[in-house]
């Protein structure tokens, strides 16, 4: 028994960082730019394919390198051409036009690597289970927790530490002043966007490994990331990576008990958090007004 | 208008801040200030940029709510009642930057809270009567604001100045007991200073409205008011008649200065 | 704001509606597709009311619409053979599930709110897919029919006579658009356009701002309840799709294609969307990247839509005109 709810925490949290990472991204763009990346999810797909493309070439460890980089390059080139339109207008439009984004992507990827799931193969060494009566501690699971906790400490480096990150809180606070000051806000903008499809092309790749592939992965992931800002609290990033991790526990649990409301569970966290605090658990006073 | 509504017993304050404070974070933008204002009067409120004044109009209308004491208006606290169940008391507002309806025509702007006022909101349709009566009062409203040549198109066609007199007779379309003006003059011209603040007097003394303004045009403030209340870094300096006001050297030092020659 | 249309664009799209099944044949379509112009025109209306009316960005209506759709599905196909009381099952479990969510939305904005009614529109589409037993799961409810009209006097075959079961819609149809145009035109409607105009404003003048945003968003889902429901009745099935989140960005784009400034805008939108889609999937597979540069051309070069265009090019003739 306690095997089991060990084995479903556990389960919870890998799904949770997973959320997490991916709904950090979505949090840095929609904090800098006030968009709902829908398309966040093709990012996160077209990072798998990438790394699926190359890692017979350069090895999974060579994939995991190239794919996220890739990923944000492609970010940048959309952000520059197309995402960058519609700042400062209605809402409703950058939605429409990620919303076409992803729909475009799905397309692109089912065509060129088929609508079929494909596998993705991950080093031997990180395949076998650590031990026999803890079976589903793979290390490949292990080094997945390792690596989002790294890049989740490493987000936080650069938000803090480097000029650029410095520059993007900022920005968050009050985007006019730090123009004035002399910030060039279009370059800002596309890096931070650059920044957060980096961390769903990552994202992409843990996930290929562990749940293969197919083009709706990215969708099927999109929604819990949504859920994990909400529940997180809008504008705050400690907020959407404990949101994401919540709602993953929460799931894994809700797995072991009671299956068919797996998916259910995390909403109804969500309602919960809105009844009783509708900025989410860390979000900043007055930021959903 | 609203004289009929005065209660008997004119001597009760209409407004009674109480000793109300207003923190942001560890910023105090309003220190325990304490202010009646009397049926009938005018009211000033003036002091330098940031003394608090625009926050101190936002806890009477129920912007967001004081962080310490009480308000009470025509008697009732309303300390915790949201901004529309004020209206519904008799508190009418403008706001620094202009607030209007802007795609829709000065007409469509005066019927909105004319209905609301009607106790209509929530109405599906309007006899004819209840139609007639508020066509009625929009044309007074509109001949009020000296506007009929432009009611009937999209206030954001109009001049500034014409969109904040819209703005000042959509506050008048609810019968307001206490109407409160931030800065009515803000961006106007002489000629629009000068309409503006005939109107306003004209409220005051043809109507007998109590008023309240925030406002840095010195001669608008010691033209109108009756008394004058003068607010630095948030606390209540000085309060008075104008006479009082511009011979008081704490309120000379702490803000007028060269401005009240000017 | 009053002025929701000019009469001689309303007695067009009347005449439009009347004639659709000939004139849809005659371009080489079909007459279930007309039908299909007439539902999800009148869920974009419905949304329209919200978003263009009011100024709430609701991304999650599919999953009234959906509701709608299961409510009179399983209704006719568990409960009781009949059409408009699966019509009223369907409608009530839409508007009553939008009243309740609707509590826990109205003090969030733009797109906070945005991303919160698309993330509990999310929980519909997750209740039907994994509750195979009563929904049918994946595959969605199959093995009911739209039952034919028993008006007393005579039987109307709904079924078998598409031409019979489009004006059927079109009389349901006119109710509500006729509905929600009186609503509009009322003090109420005003309060709300006010609300989209100015919120500020809007609560300074009297107006409890949250609770007419809710009346507003509940009386949105209503009618995209009963557009759900004609639109299970069209296809005599229902599947998950139907509430999933692509259906609701369907709704907002045909919105914003017509034109959400206009009344009638969203079922313009809806006739374009409609017809392209059917043009588009019958003639390649990946029809998918075809809606999306869609929405992205639509965004980028039609933000105003059809009517908006055509608004602002009678104000520019007007005014030279008038120069």
């Amino acid at each position: 028994m306690t095997q089991l709810i060990l084995f479903n925490v556990f389960n919870g949290l890998i799904i949770g960082a997973f959320y997490a990472l991916m709904a950090l991204g979505l949090s840095l763009i929609l904090n800098l730019s006030g968009v709902i990346n829908f398309a966040h999810g093709g990012f996160l797909a077209l990072g798998a394919y990438i790394a699926y493309s190359l890692s017979p070439h350069i090895g999974f460890w060579g994939a995991l390198v190239v794919a996220p980089v890739a990923t944000a390059v492609v970010g940048l080139v959309v952000e520059r051409v197309l995402i960058r339109r519609v700042y400062g207008r209605d809402p409703l439009y950058s939605l429409l036009l990620t919303f076409g984004l992803a729909y475009i992507f799905e397309d692109v990827l089912r065509y060129i690597w088929g609508a079929q799931s494909v596998p993705f193969p991950i080093p031997p060494a990180l395949a076998s289970p650590l031990s026999p009566e803890y079976f589903f501690l793979t290390g490949y699971r292990l080094f997945m927790v390792a690596l989002v906790a790294a890049a989740v400490v490493a987000l936080f480096v650069i938000l803090n530490r480097t000029k650029l990150g410095i520059r993007i809180r900022a920005g968050t606070q009050d985007l006019e002043t730090v123009n004035v000051l002399g910030v060039n806000v279009r370059i800002l903008r596309n890096l931070n966007f650059g920044l957060g499809t980096y961390l769903a092309g990552l994202a992409g790749v843990l996930a290929a490994g562990m749940l293969g592939l197919q083009p709706t992965i990215g969708t099927s992931l999109i929604m819990p990331s949504f859920v994990a800002i909400i529940v997180g609290g809008l504008g705050s990033l400690p907020g959407t990576l404990l949101g994401g991790l919540l709602i993953g526990v929460a799931s894994g649990l809700t797995t072991m008990f009671f299956p068919s409301a797996t998916e259910a569970v995390m909403y109804v966290m969500m309602g919960l958090v809105l009844l009783v605090r509708p900025r989410g658990l860390l979000g900043e006073e007055g930021r959903v007004q | 208008m609203s004289a009929e509504r005065r209660p008997a017993g004119a001597a009760a304050p209409l407004l009674h801040v109480d000793n109300v404070s207003r923190h942001f974070g560890s910023l105090v933008a309003v220190d325990r200030v304490s202010l009646t204002i009397a049926p009938g009067e005018l009211r000033a409120i003036i002091g330098p940029n940031g003394a608090g004044k625009t926050t101190f109009f936002n806890l009477i209308s129920g912007f967001f709510p004081p962080t310490s004491g009480r308000i009470l208006f025509a008697g009732t606290d309303v300390t915790p009642m949201p901004p529309e169940r004020r209206v519904a008391m008799g508190m009418a507002r403008t706001f620094q930057i202009t607030e209007v309806f802007p795609e829709l025509t000065v007409r469509e702007n005066l019927r909105i809270p004319l209905e609301v006022a009607a106790g209509k909101r929530l109405a599906l349709r309007l006899s004819a009567a209840d139609d007639a009566r508020i066509e009625a009062r929009i044309d007074e409203l509109v001949a009020m604001g000296h506007l009929e040549a432009r009611a009937h198109r999209p206030v954001n066609e109009l001049p500034h100045g014409d969109q904040r007199t819209t703005e000042i007779l959509t506050a008048l379309a609810l019968s307001p007991r206490l109407l409160l003006l931030d800065e009515p003059t803000a961006g106007m011209g002489d000629q629009e200073t000068y309409d503006i603040t005939r109107l306003i007097r004209r409220l005051h003394r043809e109507t007998g409205l109590t008023i309240a303004l925030i406002e840095h045009d010195m001669r608008v403030v010691f033209h109108l008011a009756d008394r004058i209340a003068v607010l630095a870094e948030g606390a209540l300096l000085g309060e008075g008649t104008p006479e009082e006001i511009a011979r008081d050297e704490r309120v000379q030092a702490a803000y007028l200065g060269e401005e009240v020659h000017a | 704001m009053t002025r929701l249309e000019k009469p001689a664009l309303t007695a067009f799209v009347w005449l439009a509606l009347l004639t659709m099944p000939w004139w849809m044949n005659a371009i080489g379509g079909y007459t279930e597709l007309a039908s299909r112009v007439l539902v999800l025109g009148l869920a974009a209306m419905a949304l329209n009311f919200l978003l263009g009316y009011t100024g709430v960005l609701s991304f999650g209506h599919a999953a009234y619409f959906g509701l709608g759709a299961y409510g009179v599905g399983m209704m006719i196909k568990f409960v009781v053979p009949s059409t408009p009381l699966g019509m009223l099952v369907g409608v009530a479990t839409g508007t009553v599930a939008a009243a309740v969510l609707g509590l826990l939305i109205v003090k969030l904005r733009g797109v906070y709110f945005a991303m919160v009614t698309i993330a509990f529109g999310q929980v519909f589409y997750f209740i039907a897919f994994r509750w195979n037993s009563v929904t049918g799961g994946d595959d969605g409810l199959t093995g009911w029919k739209r039952q034919a009209l028993d008006l007393g006097f005579t039987q109307v075959d709904l079924l078998g006579n598409d031409r019979a079961f489009y004006y059927f819609l079109l009389f349901v149809f006119a109710l509500a658009v006729g509905a929600m145009a009186l609503i509009l035109r009322s003090p109420f409607g005003r309060t709300l356009v006010a609300i989209r105009e100015n919120e500020r404003r809007a609560r300074f003048l009297g107006i409890p701002v949250e609770r007419h945003i809710w009346l507003s968003f509940v009386i949105s889902c209503f009618f995209v309840s009963l557009a759900g429901t004609l639109y299970a009745l069209l296809n005599n099935f229902v599947d998950p799709r139907a509430l999933r989140w692509d259906q609701s960005g369907n709704f907002v784009i045909m919105a914003v294609l017509g034109g959400m400034r206009s009344f009638w805008g969203p079922l313009v939108g809806a006739a374009i969307f409609v017809v392209l889609q059917d043009y588009v999937s019958s003639h390649t597979e990946n029809w998918m990247s075809f809606v999306g540069l869609f929405f992205v051309l639509v965004v980028l070069f039609f933000p105003r839509g059809v009517m908006g265009i055509l608004a602002r090019r009678r104000a520019t003739d007007a005014t030279k005109e008038g120069a």
